[in-house]
């Protein structure tokens, strides 16, 4: 696995790599959450945002602590997620980004058109190694880091896939913000994100967020397939056991006439609809077409046709149609 | 007059605030009535549609619920363009989410259809002890702006559905039932109402 197990926690000194001493914070912060249980456990850490304006100042100290040795930053009274938004910011802020972007189009291609997940995670393995050592080394910080948040999940409610969605975009970008925009809006980052988490493309061993432990090829096949399985399709398990319980309306009294047709309406269609989508959803129904990429989406989209036609589904519905091909 | 409960009135809606304040709970309680303690992260958005059956009309709300993280901001246009109405929620417990929501408010006004009906929405209501934002902070914000402002609770119901009646209540009601391509009717120098609703979106 080329030079993935060398030089393991080292930072070459003379790396002519500028990102080298943003490690360092990134460093910091991940060493400061973890140090203390209450934090790392913090309800919704890095999906609740801090401040952003504590964020920067607390960014812009902690490059000027790199500089100069004197100005010490001490972060016992920052709040988790003022730290947790530093590390992100951090990570987003890289110039040029973490993952480069002939690897972040590569990444893209091998998640959409790889013929399995075996497949698709020796094509992340060769390209990953492809990086340079730092950047792998930051990276390596980063997943790690993340696999401990994974294991308080109990207590941060943060579970793997959930993590991803929104740490994704913090660690793959690319200069073209439109196109980082629509990968992360049709989940292909997440996706991207969540098997460098569990995979051993970057870290030396797999990993089953569910029981916290290391796992065979063949499980960790069955994780990406549940997991990706939740991004693209209708709904996680869960959810469509829990969406079996009819659904009741609160009713107020002044508007109590008006919610009649609403029940009845609504108790016509409930068995048919399907459950709740984490998919990507086209919003130009009529009017954006500002990219060629817009295009082909909207092309694809025929649903959105076929949905005005029909006036009694009045639940969730597809309009994505093409998620699971989208170009 | 095209106000006949037999074909409802579409209107977009698009869910904006900051992330976890609970914009797909809202969404979720008032589509089928349901909360979950633990709700995912909402990737790009969801699209959900409900009616809301007036006195005298039907309105079919076309619910775009954005995502929230701060990644996602540079999709919002998108999802906001050509909307006739929209809902900024904030939790009442974190005024960080409280001053993303009143950038929201700006952003919409500046940006977004210039008859927008915006409904600025205090949600975790129930979280009492935990506030942050007093109401009357937040209503004043609101008047200033010449918005529309409820506190509500996704978890207890509260003030969920009234949310989505007055906002219908406030949407223009003589709109053409054709989309776009059947445009015959649109009066384009009678501003007051026929700009109004999804009709317009492709010039808006």
């Amino acid at each position: 696995m080329c030079k993935l197990g060398a030089n393991r926690g080292v930072v070459i000194g003379f790396s002519a790599d500028i990102i080298v001493p943003w490690n360092r914070i990134i460093h910091k912060c991940t060493g400061w959450i973890v140090k203390d249980k209450k934090r790392i456990e913090t309800e919704g850490i890095f999906r609740i945002s801090g401040s952003v304006a504590k964020i920067q100042v607390l960014v812009e100290k902690m490059q000027k602590e790199i500089s100069s040795s004197k100005n010490r930053v001490e972060l016992d009274n920052e709040d988790v997620h003022t730290v947790a938004g530093a590390m992100k910011r951090t990570l987003i802020d890289l110039e040029p980004p973490l993952i480069t972007p002939k690897i972040f189009d590569d990444l893209i291609e091998a998640i959409s058109n790889s013929a399995s997940i075996t497949q698709m995670l020796s094509t992340f393995r060769r390209l990953i190694c492809s990086l340079s050592e730092t950047r792998i080394e930051i990276l390596r910080t980063v997943l790690r880091f993340l696999r401990e948040v994974v294991k308080h999940k109990v207590e941060n409610k943060m579970s793997a896939a959930n993590l991803c969605k929104v740490f994704a975009a913090s660690i793959l970008r690319h200069p073209d913000s439109l196109k980082t925009a629509l990968n992360l809006g049709c989940g292909r980052l997440p996706k991207v994100a969540l098997a460098l988490l569990v995979s051993d493309c970057i870290l030396e061993s797999t990993f089953h967020p569910e029981e916290m432990r290391p796992c065979r090829d063949g499980e960790l096949g069955d994780i990406l397939s549940h997991e990706f399985h939740m991004f693209d399709e209708v709904s996680s398990p869960k959810f469509e056991a829990r969406s079996k319980s009819p659904p009741t309306f609160p009713v107020a009294s002044k508007a109590q006439d008006e919610w009649e047709d609403v029940k009845s309406n609504r108790a016509s269609s409930e068995p048919s609809s399907p459950g709740f989508k984490f998919n990507w959803m086209a919003p130009w129904q009529d009017d954006v077409a500002d990219s060629e990429e817009i295009v082909r989406q909207h092309a694809g989209s025929s649903k959105i046709k076929a949905r005005e036609g029909s006036e009694d589904s009045d639940d969730f519905e597809d309009v994505g149609a093409s998620r699971g091909e989208y170009v | 007059m095209a106000a006949q409960n037999k074909s409802p009135l579409n209107f977009k809606l698009v869910l904006l605030g900051e992330g976890a304040v609970g914009k797909s709970s809202l969404v979720l309680r008032f589509v089928r009535g349901q909360f979950f303690d633990y709700q995912e992260s909402t990737i790009g958005a969801a699209f959900l549609t409900q009616t809301v059956a007036l006195n005298d009309t039907t309105v079919k709300f076309e619910i775009w619920d954005t995502a929230g993280q701060e990644r996602y901001h540079s999709l919002a246009p998108m999802y906001y363009r050509g909307a006739a109405a929209a809902i900024v929620v904030y939790d009442i417990t974190s005024t960080d989410s409280f001053a993303r929501a009143k950038s929201w408010v700006r952003e919409l006004q500046r940006q977004g259809n210039p008859n927008i009906v915006i409904a600025l929405a205090g949600n975790k209501s129930d979280l009492a002890s935990k506030r942050k934002v007093e109401p009357d902070e937040a209503r004043q914000y609101a008047e200033e702006n010449n918005i529309m402002f409820m506190e509500t609770s996704a978890k207890t119901a509260s003030n969920v559905n009234e949310l989505f009646v007055q906002i219908a209540r406030k949407l223009p009601k003589q709109q053409q039932q054709d989309k776009p391509s059947g445009s015959a009717n649109i009066k384009v120098n009678e501003p007051k109402q026929d700009a109004k609703a999804n009709n317009c979106s492709g010039s808006c």
